[in-house]
């Protein structure tokens, strides 16, 4: 063995002499290729920096203080609604929301796994939650709400366990609480109340209470927007709240308020580092009504109970149960247009609409079985006037001088039109005998206005259609123009529109020329003829006032939260009738026939028409060979003629069996009297 | 030995002369960068969150002490020593990449390559690095004649086992490593150019295959591919589009020390660590991003210098393997960062913090500080030489 040293030196003499095996020149030129090839990918690092950093700049910083930086947006407190006297119909208060803030989270995986968990914490499926967060459009750092109204216990769970729900936050809103509620003992009332205001408080259960609020179809519902609503205001985000139908739909701008807006700088976990800046929300406007929440609830009951009422009855013309689906009720403020009450039967719980209504009630309201109770039947259902239309015949007739108010024609048990002969009957079989225009009016003489339709048809080519013409006048054909959602105009049939029909469905519509016939039908408000009941309203409350009648409306005046006015809605005259005061009076007095000695003396008996006046017009609509008539009852009454009251059911029968109770039953509500017997009697016209 | 003799003293002074300042400076440069980048990066984000600011700084000084001892260590012994240790070395260095595979090592971001001691977590593939240097360049230079397939394949078969345990961590950025500096080895000893072509489609094919045969999980397969699409919806894409975010908001001068939205709070991941090219990048901007691939570049130019210097073959090999391991952990650090390098969990030498890496990147630079500072003597400069004359 060689001692270590020599050993070493043996081991470097070795290695130089590999070295020269090995020319230098060749480990030389190996060195530099790796040289060169580290060299290279770190001047690919120099050339991608200069992207980033110099070309993309802008972009990325963009990009960087939208990181840190977010908006959080707090719904504002939506306005309330009031009654005619000032008294909160609609309030709020707070709930919770669930949202997801889509841009939080970091990776599929993650999306998976917050899904999954936020489907057991709220029930509901996977797949639901997916479809809510994938639906809406907007900006994906808005908070998607999938759930509405939680416990303050959820949110406390949520918010404990953040690092389990990245991107889920919990998002203020205000929700309805419904304080005028109806159907139930006041000790119900108190309870139904305080559950409206309790955070813990189950939303079922405040649902299946028997209280429900009065009036929905006049206070509408709120919901939340869809991306339809978002493409239509562009200051909406998924999810706000919207109103729908009603005054909630209808004085969305003045309600909504302004939202409130946080700018605060986050950090990576979405968690708040400081605040930028904040804009507090800015609470909506009040709406006053004209409402008077006692006469709504006693409309409400009238209907329903006349409706029940007419559903218990037979009817022996077609052979079957009265159907009675549906109705509606109008009460008018004769001297300013204002509603003081409008009911439509059936009706819905607002209660459904808060926090999200469950898909089950959504599908019920809108099944065709159950007769469409979202419907607004007083400014959305379009009927036949029927003998309630004879007023504006008369008018027509008085304005283009068919008639005078002395003028009589010897009404039979028909009247025979045209070179063919054709017959149209009278309601009574036994005939009028002569008639003059109040007299046509308390017996609702059909042969009469039939004459009448005949010799305006006759006369056109001198004046038109005279009788679509007064019609229009007198606002049909048209929506008033109520401010509550959602209004129909109805329909005026004349030549043109015939012709129009008869284009566009010639199976249903065969002929395209008008008739005498068609005047005659439309003389009695028959026909093609349709009106809503709130254009019947208005034209009897212009009877009532002797010409004028005034713009239907339900706000009063808008307000701030402090109660400064901000914006009043005085009468606004919207038709005139188109005849002397002498005239009006003449029909006037043929109304104040009708309850009296009239087609609904029965409906009206016993009634104390020297305390409380009231004067109005029945009206049965035929309505095809099988189902029921329509029944109709327009009035007016009180001791200035202060309310215009009409009443409409479908398939409800004669309007002297049906409607006429049920407005009798309003003015007895209103004045506080005895009902009295209504008495079954023969249906009248 | 209380009196100094003339002798010695030109001896010392001689060895002196024979440092590379250059190297020495630019390791130096390194570290100081690194201890101020991670502090920048972290102070504001632990102040917030009510920690202490110093924290990482403390650490980050504790090991460069620790590695500049090390690198001392490195340099006072003579490299051709090391030749004799590379048996044990690598044995060592194989059982402990075993032992943390099994419940004595810690799992940290999905990988099981830690021990974790206290505060401080070791990681055998860091040291790893340096052996696998001394293990390679001493089978290259060890044989009579020029370079041949068999120590090729002897090469090949020594880096196989590491590679095959690091795989099952799995730690793919260290297999990136150790498969270049492999390569860069065999070029420099000389192999031949077809043998190279055939090495490097064993590794391609490797790749595919490890891809294919589900060998690479899936997860795994998503983070490597996400920089080829950074808008993806992975939770690498976003922490990779939040790294292009922050180097992007730096721009050519950057947000200044502890500033910098993205790093303070917290958008990019491990920012004072595997992301702290992130940190430079939106802190320092163009500028001190290109300062640092500059020094990497000068680090890079001594150590083939080195090689070229080198009196021997051993040498050689010893001085280009340290230098590659160096500068390709040094790329592809930074290139995840900036998108042209699939995500792989890798330090950037001596800046990031991390103990392991720091040492081994210090041994490194003492090896190639080492031939260079004994590149004219026919004789070894060791202690022990001196004792012997």
């Amino acid at each position: 063995m060689s001692p270590p040293w020599a050993r070493r030196a043996a081991k470097a003499r070795e290695s130089a002499r590999k070295l020269e095996e090995n020319p230098a020149g060749d480990t030389r030129m190996r060195l530099t290729i790796i040289a060169v090839v580290i060299g290279a990918l770190l001047l690919t690092l120099g050339v991608r920096l200069w992207y980033l950093q110099v070309l993309d700049h802008e972009d990325f910083s963009a990009r960087a203080s939208d990181n840190q930086v977010r908006l959080i947006r707090s719904e504002a407190p939506r306005g309330r609604i009031l009654d005619h006297n000032g008294n909160v119909l609609v309030d709020n208060r707070v709930s919770f929301s669930i949202g997801v803030e889509k841009a939080q989270i970091k990776s599929s995986d993650d999306m998976d796994r917050i899904v999954s968990r936020l489907s057991i914490l709220l029930n509901q499926s996977e797949d639901e939650i997916r479809t809510k967060l994938e639906k809406p459009k907007g900006s994906p750092v808005d908070a998607i709400p999938v759930a509405d109204d939680v416990s303050k216990q959820l949110l406390l769970y949520i918010e404990e366990h953040q690092d389990e729900f990245p991107g889920v936050v919990a998002v203020t809103r205000p929700v309805r609480v419904l304080t005028q509620l109806t159907g139930c003992t006041d000790e119900q009332k108190k309870k139904t109340l305080a559950e409206q205001t309790d955070l813990s408080a189950n939303r079922d259960d405040i649902r299946k209470d028997p209280c429900r609020s009065i009036a929905p179809h006049v206070l509408g519902y709120v919901g939340e927007t869809t991306a339809d609503d978002l493409d239509a205001h562009s200051e909406y985000r998924i999810g706000d709240s919207i109103g729908r139908g009603g005054v909630e739909a209808s004085y969305e701008s003045s309600l909504r308020g302004s939202p409130g807006l946080k700018k605060i700088e986050v950090n990576s976990q979405g968690k708040q580092v400081s605040v930028l800046g904040e804009e507090p929300p800015q609470q909506g406007k009040d709406v006053v009504l004209t409402l008077d929440p006692d006469v709504q609830t006693i409309a409400e009951d009238a209907l329903r109970e006349g409706i029940l009422r007419a559903r218990n009855t037979y009817d022996g013309e077609k052979g079957h149960p009265t159907p009675a689906p549906g109705g509606a009720v109008v009460v008018l403020d004769t001297h300013t247009g204002g509603v003081v009450a409008m009911a439509s039967y059936p009706s819905f719980n607002p209660q459904d609409f808060i926090g999200g209504i469950p898909q089950a009630t959504w599908e019920s309201l809108n099944d065709p079985a159950n007769q469409y109770p979202l419907n607004n039947r007083a400014i959305q259902g379009q009927y036949p006037a029927a003998s309630t239309f004879k007023v504006v015949t008369a008018i027509s007739a008085l304005q283009n001088g068919f008639v005078t108010p002395e003028t009589t024609i010897n009404a039979g048990a028909y009247y025979t039109a045209g070179r063919e002969g054709r017959r149209f009957y009278d309601w009574n079989k036994t005939g009028h005998g002569r008639t003059d225009l109040a007299k046509s009016l308390v017996e609702s003489v059909d042969v009469y206005y039939y004459t009448i339709g005949d010799q305006m048809y006759q006369r056109r080519g001198e004046g038109g259609d005279y009788l679509q013409n007064t019609a229009r006048q007198l606002g049909f054909g048209d929506k008033t123009g109520i401010d509550i959602a959602n209004e129909k105009g109805g329909q005026v049939p004349d030549e043109n529109w015939l012709r129009r029909m008869n284009n566009a469905n010639p199976a249903a519509f065969p002929r395209n020329s008008w008739n005498p016939g068609d005047n005659i039908n439309l003389s009695i408000g028959q026909g093609d003829l349709l009106v809503t009941p709130l254009q019947v309203a208005n034209v009897y409350a212009a009877i009532a006032n002797g010409g004028p009648a005034y713009k239907p409306h339900i706000a009063q005046q808008i307000q701030a939260v402090d109660g400064s006015i901000d914006r009043q809605f005085p009468p606004e005259p919207i038709i005139q009738l188109p005849i002397p005061p002498e005239q009006i009076q003449v029909i006037q007095a043929g109304l104040a026939g009708v309850t009296r000695d009239g087609t609904a003396k029965r409906a009206f008996a016993g009634f104390p028409f020297d305390q409380v006046p009231v004067s109005g017009k029945t009206g049965t609509a035929q309505n095809g060979s099988t189902k029921t008539d329509t029944s109709w009852f327009a009035s007016y009454g009180g001791p200035n003629n202060e309310y215009t009251v009409v009443a409409v059911v479908e398939e409800g029968g004669a309007g002297n069996v049906t409607a006429a109770p049920i407005v009798r039953r309003i003015y007895e509500g209103i004045f506080g009297l005895t009902p009295g017997n209504i008495q079954e009697g023969d249906r009248t016209d | 030995m209380a009196v100094v003799t003339t002798s010695q003293v030109a001896a010392q002074t001689k060895r002196r002369r024979h440092l590379d300042w250059i190297l020495l400076g630019s390791t130096a440069a390194l570290a100081a960068f690194g201890v101020l980048m991670v502090h920048s990066a972290t102070a504001t984000r632990l102040a917030n969150a009510g920690a202490d600011p110093y924290s990482y700084l403390k650490r980050q000084l504790v090991w460069l002490v620790l590695g500049a001892i090390a690198m001392a260590f490195t340099v006072v012994v003579d490299y051709h020593r090391f030749q004799s240790w590379a048996p044990a070395l690598y044995i060592g260095a194989v059982v402990l990449l075993v032992l943390v595979l099994t419940p004595l090592g810690s799992e940290i971001n999905g990988a099981k390559g830690w021990f974790g001691f206290g505060a401080f977590a070791v990681q055998p593939a860091e040291l790893l690095k340096p052996v696998m240097v001394v293990v390679l360049a001493t089978v290259a230079s060890n044989g009579r004649g020029p370079f041949d397939l068999k120590r090729l394949v002897r090469m090949l078969g020594l880096v196989a086992v590491p590679l095959g345990l690091l795989a099952l961590q799995p730690d793919l950025g260290s297999v990136m490593i150790f498969c270049f500096a492999t390569f860069a080895m065999l070029v420099v000893a000389g192999a031949k150019a077809r043998h190279l072509v055939i090495v490097g489609l064993i590794g391609v094919i490797g790749v595919v295959g490890a891809l294919q045969l589900g060998v690479v999980k899936d997860y795994q397969r998503a983070r490597l591919t996400s920089f080829l699409d950074p808008q993806s919806n992975e939770r690498a894409s976003y922490n990779l589009r939040q790294s292009l975010t922050a180097i992007g908001n730096g721009g050519v001068t950057g947000r200044g020390l502890f500033e910098g939205s993205q790093t303070n709070l917290s958008y990019v991941p491990e920012q004072q660590n595997d992301f702290i090219f992130t940190a430079i990048g939106e802190q320092l901007g163009l500028i001190g991003a290109l300062s640092v691939i500059i020094v990497y570049g000068l680090v890079l130019w001594r150590g083939v210098r080195t090689a070229m210097l080198s009196r021997d073959f051993f040498g050689t090999i010893l001085a280009a393997g340290a230098t590659a391991m160096i500068g390709f952990q040094a790329f592809l650090n930074m290139g995840v960062t900036v998108a042209v390098m699939p995500v792989t969990g890798v330090t950037l030498p001596l800046v990031s913090s991390g103990g392991s890496s720091i040492l081994a990147t210090a041994i490194l630079l003492g090896m190639i500080v080492n031939v260079h500072l004994r590149r004219f003597a026919r004789t070894p400069l060791s202690p022990s030489l001196s004792t012997g004359t």
